[in-house]
């Protein structure tokens, strides 16, 4: 028979190329499904944009729509043939573990760079260290932001998104505060989910009735 | 077989003589020597074959409208030395008065030469082009390829041979060219290629002359395919056939594309074509035959001789397949579409002329993976994924053990006893396990007949030592899953789901996927009592409580090649509920099981043997234990 090619291209026997391709395949959609798990909690469902086309997104100047533009996240992870040859099962388990902890770090990291940038860019900021303490910062953020209202009517209150050492530290600041810090928080709430209900009512009162 | 000629007509040109291009000097003497070896055989029509030397593009062109005008060609067979050239991407076979600024106009394109098959369908077409950038001629078969370009010109059987590659000049010797002269000492019986059929083919002339040319000339690379669709190729009479080694005294007749079953064959040859096209891509033995079969439902007694012609074409397209096994494995196919008909000596001869083929592609292939094992011990990882290997890897493994002894088994069916094929064979195997012992790791029910056929085969050719190596670390694996592998003809999701499983993590793998009933813990358990390992393992029987084994064994053996057998019975019996020991289990094996094998099996042949081996290894939802 004639012989191969003298290329990269080399011939190997029951190569299985099809069946490979449907396991890498189905290896792929399984690390996309487990870093989009894993950033399930820090998105709403219904802010995960699955975009098919460009680079960049937004409703241009005109409106309030966020816009932004597409950042890769890109992960490597090697694997040793004597381990595919050894069969080391255990490596598909460390590949996997890698590659989405790679990738969703990534994408975590972006997603606070870019939340980050916004806050900066509309002063919409704050630091403990400015106002003298975490409780103090805490209250200037319930102060800043705005409180959203879900399909159903109901104020929804903000996520905040912390490490477990400043989250213990924040909990034992408020935790020593007297009642008038409390109070205080308690009237910004319903003053903020007032606020809430009512940019909701002007909002579907935009619609013809 | 007699080439019942109404007319075959070879058309031979040779062009040294150029106005406008560069002289040529050995081009007019080539194809002078190659029109008297095929003339003088009386094989073509003196009258109607044409020698042409350094004609006008005029004199080319009126030579074909001659040749359109015959409505009774059996074969033709076109040569033509000369320059060719490549522009606007059609090649250009040039004549003395070809105008390198007008090519169009001045010279042939080799697309013309395809509307005049189509309009004379001959049964057989032969193209022989030793002319630069020759290869370009490819290019345009490729482009013609196409369902919706070849047109009416597929259905002729084609073949092609071009002496170099497109960016590469045809090297020419004082004596002529040099793939002119390689094929000429296979048509003067100076070389000989086979003695077993009175014709010679085209394709496995061209690719002898691949194999020389690149030998000497390794920057060329000569190009050489076809596709037969009415039996044997036909380029020249066989110097060397010898009806005495050709078996019994019967000829197998050609089919006649305007017989009834020529015309079913035309009806066909679009799907014919398509198998052509996509087994070079696709590797997939199921698909090859259901079209295998089909011809066979259609061509009834004819289908033996359409087999013997399209079989080995489709076998050297089949080699430059990614996968090394495309051109073997195509081989069996279309040998175990015969294994029904093995009684007819016609069918039986037919079936040895196809294996001998195969035992060739074989012996070529062990050659081929130990210089690359021995250079490179990753050479049997698949291409651009290494993780989809840890599933394929122990398959492909156990596949190549089985491969490996039905290479062995199928020499000494055929009677070649060939003491460097064996020691190759022996090299490769043991390659193999120094390599890749990491990878005898049961996953799948597709390795119980890979991996009885090892078994059965291993004390015959020497490989014990090795057998017990491959049972243990089999079973050992098997205990892992608790003897929970993979179902036949998986999909590669599934795999991937099976492989996480293994590393112990959620998938959604159930019944559905895996094997239920399992053949390969049934396979092994045989195995053990045959090595002795019976006490060793039952030990460990327990972690395959609750497993069902099975065993399939057909009412008949002749019927092991079908796509679905039909009747038979499978045997199945429960781990801890029917047996508790390997003892138990080859005992109630042997009581039941054997006599029904020995029925199935009874009156088979060597050759009918070979066959079911070679269907399990193909088809491995099936377990040759008759081998056991």
């Amino acid at each position: 028979m004639s012989s191969p090619p003298a290329t990269a291209w080399r011939q190997i026997p029951a190569s299985r190329a099809r069946q490979a391709e449907q396991f890498q395949h189905a290896l792929n959609k399984f690390i996309e499904r487990i870093v989009r798990d894993s950033l399930a909690h820090m998105i709403a469902a219904e802010n995960r944009l699955r975009l098919y086309h460009g680079r960049s997104w937004g409703g241009g100047e005109s409106t309030d729509s966020s816009q932004g533009t597409l950042r890769l996240t890109s992960a490597e992870s090697a694997v040793a043939f004597e381990k595919v040859m050894q069969n080391d099962v255990q490596a598909i388990q460390g590949f996997l573990t890698s590659i989405v902890e790679q990738i969703s770090s990534g994408m975590k990291k972006n997603i606070y760079a870019m939340v980050s940038a916004a806050a900066d860019s509309t002063g919409n900021a704050v630091s403990a260290r400015a106002d003298g303490s975490l409780a103090q910062a805490f209250l200037e953020m319930l102060q800043k932001i705005e409180f959203r209202v879900n399909a159903k009517g109901e104020i929804t209150l903000p996520d905040m998104h912390i490490s477990p050492e400043m989250g213990r530290k924040m909990l034992n600041d408020l935790q020593a505060q007297g009642p008038e810090f409390h109070r205080e928080v308690e009237r910004i709430k319903k003053e903020k989910g007032l606020a809430a209900l009512q940019r909701e009512q002007a909002r579907l009162d935009k619609y013809c009735k | 077989m007699t080439v019942r000629s109404k007319r075959n007509v070879a058309i031979c040109i040779g062009c040294d003589d150029y106005a406008l291009l560069q002289e040529l000097g050995g081009a007019e003497a080539d194809s002078e020597a190659f029109y008297e070896a095929l003339t003088a055989s009386g094989l073509y029509d003196t009258g109607g074959s044409r020698l042409l030397l350094s004609p006008t593009i005029q004199e080319a062109r009126s030579c074909l409208n001659e040749i359109a005008a015959y409505k009774d060609l059996t074969v033709l067979t076109f040569y033509f030395a000369g320059h060719g050239a490549i522009k606007s991407g059609t090649f250009y076979l040039c004549f003395s008065d070809s105008d390198p600024d007008r090519f169009s106009t001045t010279s042939l394109p080799a697309v013309d030469l395809f509307t005049v098959i189509s309009e004379i369908q001959p049964r057989q077409v032969n193209f022989v082009i030793d002319a630069c950038q020759s290869a370009g001629a490819m290019f345009d078969l490729n482009a013609l390829m196409k369902p919706d370009v070849i047109g009416r010109a597929g259905s002729s059987s084609i073949a092609f041979l071009a002496a170099s590659a497109s960016d590469q000049y045809a090297a020419e010797t004082s004596s002529g060219g040099i793939a002119t002269t390689a094929a000429l000492k296979y048509l003067s019986g100076e070389r000989q290629l086979q003695q077993n059929r009175p014709y010679l083919d085209l394709v496995e002339v061209g690719l002898a002359v691949s194999r020389d040319v690149l030998k000497g000339t390794p920057e060329q690379s000569p190009v050489a395919w076809g596709l037969n669709l009415y039996g044997d190729g036909i380029l020249s009479t066989n110097p060397h056939y010898a009806p005495s080694v050709a078996g019994p005294p019967f000829s197998v007749e050609g089919i006649a594309p305007a017989s009834a079953t020529g015309q079913l064959v035309r009806q066909y040859a679009e799907p014919l074509w398509e198998e052509y096209r996509a087994i070079v891509k696709d590797h997939d033995p199921r698909r090859l035959q259901r079209t295998v079969l089909k011809m066979r439902a259609e061509l009834g007694d004819d289908f033996v001789s359409f087999i013997r012609g399209y079989a080995p074409a489709l076998a050297s397209r089949a080699s430059t397949s990614e996968d090394l096994l495309a051109a073997s494995d195509a081989l069996s196919v279309c040998a175990i579409a015969l294994l029904q008909g093995i009684d007819e000596p016609m069918v039986l001869h037919t079936c040895r002329e196809l294996l001998r083929t195969r035992s060739d592609v074989d012996h070529y292939v062990v050659t081929n993976l130990i210089t690359v094992l021995e250079s490179d011990n990753h050479r049997l990882l698949g291409r651009g994924y290494a993780l989809p290997d840890l599933h394929y890897l122990p398959m492909r493994v156990s596949q190549l053990l089985a491969w490996i002894s039905l290479a062995r088994l199928s020499d000494s069916v055929l009677g070649i006893n060939d003491p460097i094929a064996i020691g190759n064979l022996n090299t490769l195997v043991k390659l193999v396990f120094q390599h890749y012992h990491g990878s005898f790791v049961a996953v799948s029910d597709e390795q119980a007949s890979w991996t009885m056929l090892f078994g059965a085969l291993s004390k015959r050719f020497g490989w014990s030592e090795q057998l017990k190596l491959l049972a243990e670390r089999l079973f050992a694996t098997n205990v892992a899953v608790a003897g929970r592998v993979l179902r036949p003809w998986a999909s590669g999701k599934d795999a991937f789901y099976y492989t996480l499983t293994r590393a112990r993590m959620e998938a959604p793998i159930g019944y559905e996927e895996l094997a239920n009933p399992t053949e390969l813990l049934s396979v092994l358990l045989l195995l053990a009592h045959r090595l002795d390992l019976s006490d060793h393992w039952d030990r460990t029987l327990s972690a395959f409580d609750g497993i069902t084994l099975n065993a399939y064994v057909p009412d008949s053996y002749s019927q092991f090649g079908e796509p679905i057998i039909v009747g038979g019975n499978n045997f199945t019996y429960r781990v801890g509920h029917d047996v508790w020991t390997v003892r138990e289990y080859v005992r109630t094996f042997d009581a039941s099981v054997r006599a029904r094998i020995q029925t199935a099996a009874n009156s088979l042949g060597p050759e009918a043997e070979l066959l079911c081996g070679l269907a399990a290894y193909i088809f491995p939802d099936r377990v040759p234990y008759f081998m056991i």
